[in-house]
């Protein structure tokens, strides 16, 4: 089986700019929920945008079950995407259902009894069975999440990037959350990769840790993979 | 006595529209302020959602050098005026845009103040050079107020080329400018065309702008892209709700012009702007009744 995600000598950054760490490499070979923790503006987000093809390296290579990142992305590819929920345009007020039915990708131009069915699915897994006809923006940060996180699942994903999804959650959302992309990622062979700064009562749930690290007097992060459970990745210094 | 007034005005036989209406101008300009509305109405959604109302000021000055080049271009080599004026347009529009984006990443600037440095300079190249030139169709005044009266049915039939195109970009693409107007990141992974989407707005934009321009006028067109969709409230980036509160202001305000011998473009954004100072009044009080 092809791995989930492969990068060699990765270096992040934006063009014109300082890079924000140093090459690593290394592999995500099983399902599982994976980590990415560092203090703030190390660059933790623009590695998952990197990984997603969002951003173009600035050194090195990155590999998506086994092809390079799309230019042109499409929902086949099985790429899920949660970012910060400040990214969504808070001047547009589009229902809740209708944000979930963007998950669809281009095939939600043809409104189907099955894509009705899954999005109702959806808002009662994410307890938001009573917000269909809201306007995403009437919802609390927890709801939102809950919702970009429906969002994203939509169409099934192999991969799925969450951008700081914890931060906005309670501690009982906090863990409904963990549950599920443990569920997702053990049962429905989902790799699931997290950004964010606490995972420390989630640490069960963990399949391995990639930690940025700032030195003193380091102007650039160097980054580690920390395995949690045997032979999910591997990593090793360029 | 106000109410007596209004119901005199409103009792007469006859408004000064009605009784125009046979008059070929009076066609040429109801139909040219019309197709304006319909295109401002639109891209009014996008404009407003995507928080670049400022972008139609900036565009509308940005292309005026352009356009005065232009002007002078096709009277000298007998060239096709208006592909002229949107050569001339798109040219300093992208010159501009450059410029606009230079001058934010070098000076670390906000970029509403590298766009206004931008178009006022821009601004003044074309003040200078209309102040060269006198009694053409180009002046100075009928660029910054616009003049629908002074238009033909030629115009008009361009007018409607470039309000089609406009109604089929956004109409055929319709979920993917919802998706990229709502979160362009997941937009483009989820596999909408954004960056379709992401070029289509900027020519349109200056489509847009450059059709109203000669019917209302560069310092006007701003405000007739983002007075619909204040008012409308649209929740999908195509929004026939929009394209209708759009329509219906031109025409009320183009029928008070000809009643009360005002400027059509100055009419118009009068009339959007007083229905957008009592909506807010209207939600203001109704806040204060549930509180």
């Amino acid at each position: 089986m092809k791995p989930y995600v492969t990068w060699n000598g990765l270096v992040c950054g934006y063009a014109g700019r300082d890079a924000l760490n140093l090459p690593f490499s290394g592999e995500i070979r099983e399902a599982g929920v994976y980590a990415i923790q560092g203090p703030n503006g190390c660059g933790k987000s623009t590695l998952l945008r990197t990984w997603l093809g969002l951003q173009v390296p600035r050194g090195g290579s990155v590999t998506l079950l086994g092809s390079a990142p799309a230019r042109v992305h499409t929902i086949s590819e099985g790429l899920g995407y949660v970012p910060q929920f400040h990214k969504v345009n808070h001047f547009f007020h589009v229902s809740v259902g209708d944000f979930i039915r963007q998950g669809f990708g281009p095939a939600s131009r043809q409104r189907t009894q099955e894509q009705d069915d899954r999005i109702h699915e959806l808002l009662a897994q994410w307890q938001l069975d009573t917000d269909a006809n809201r306007s995403f923006h009437e919802l609390s940060g927890g709801q939102k999440t809950r919702a970009m996180v429906a969002r994203a699942v939509a169409s099934f994903p192999k991969l799925l990037f969450l951008d700081e999804p914890l931060a906005s959650l309670d501690t009982c959302c906090q863990k409904m959350l963990m549950d599920n992309m443990h569920d997702l990622a053990h049962h429905r062979g989902v790799c699931v990769v997290m950004v964010d700064h606490h995972f420390e009562p989630f640490e069960r749930h963990l399949s391995a840790r990639v930690a940025f690290h700032r030195g003193h007097n380091a102007e650039v992060c160097s980054v580690t993979v920390e395995a949690l459970r045997p032979s999910c990745c591997v990593s090793s210094s360029s | 006595m106000t109410f007596t007034a209004l119901g005199e005005f409103l009792s007469r036989p006859h408004f000064a529209l009605w009784e125009n209406l046979s008059l070929s101008f009076t066609q040429v300009a109801l139909s040219s302020t019309l197709l304006v509305s319909l295109m401002c109405g639109l891209l009014s959604p996008a404009v407003v959602l995507k928080q670049r109302a400022y972008v139609g000021d900036t565009l509308a000055h940005l292309v005026f050098p352009g356009v005065i080049g232009a002007y002078f271009f096709a009277q000298a080599f007998d060239l096709p005026l208006w592909a002229s004026l949107v050569v001339g347009a798109a040219i300093t529009g992208f010159i501009g845009n450059v410029l606009v984006n230079f001058l934010e990443r070098r000076l670390r600037i906000p970029p509403d103040a590298a766009a206004v440095v931008t178009l006022t300079s821009f601004f003044a190249v074309g003040v200078v050079a209309v102040s060269k030139v006198s009694g053409t169709r180009v002046d100075l005044h009928t660029i910054l107020f616009g003049d629908v009266l002074t238009l033909e049915w030629t115009d008009v039939a361009t007018l409607g080329v470039v309000a089609l195109f406009t109604l089929i970009a956004l109409a055929a693409l319709r979920h993917d400018w919802d998706a990229w107007g709502s979160d362009p990141e997941f937009a483009a992974i989820s596999g909408f065309r954004v960056t379709l989407v992401e070029r289509l707005f900027p020519v349109l934009t200056t489509f847009v702008v450059l059709a109203g321009m000669f019917a209302v006028g560069s310092l006007m067109i701003s405000a007739l892209l983002a007075i619909p969709a204040v008012l409308a409230g649209p929740r999908s980036f195509v929004s026939l709700r929009t394209v209708a509160v759009s329509m219906a202001m031109a025409l009320v305000g183009f029928a008070l012009a000809f009643e009360f011998d005002w400027p059509v473009g100055s009419a118009i954004v009068l009339v959007g702007g007083v229905l957008v100072v009592m909506k807010a009044a209207v939600l203001n009080r109704r806040t204060h009744k549930r509180s």
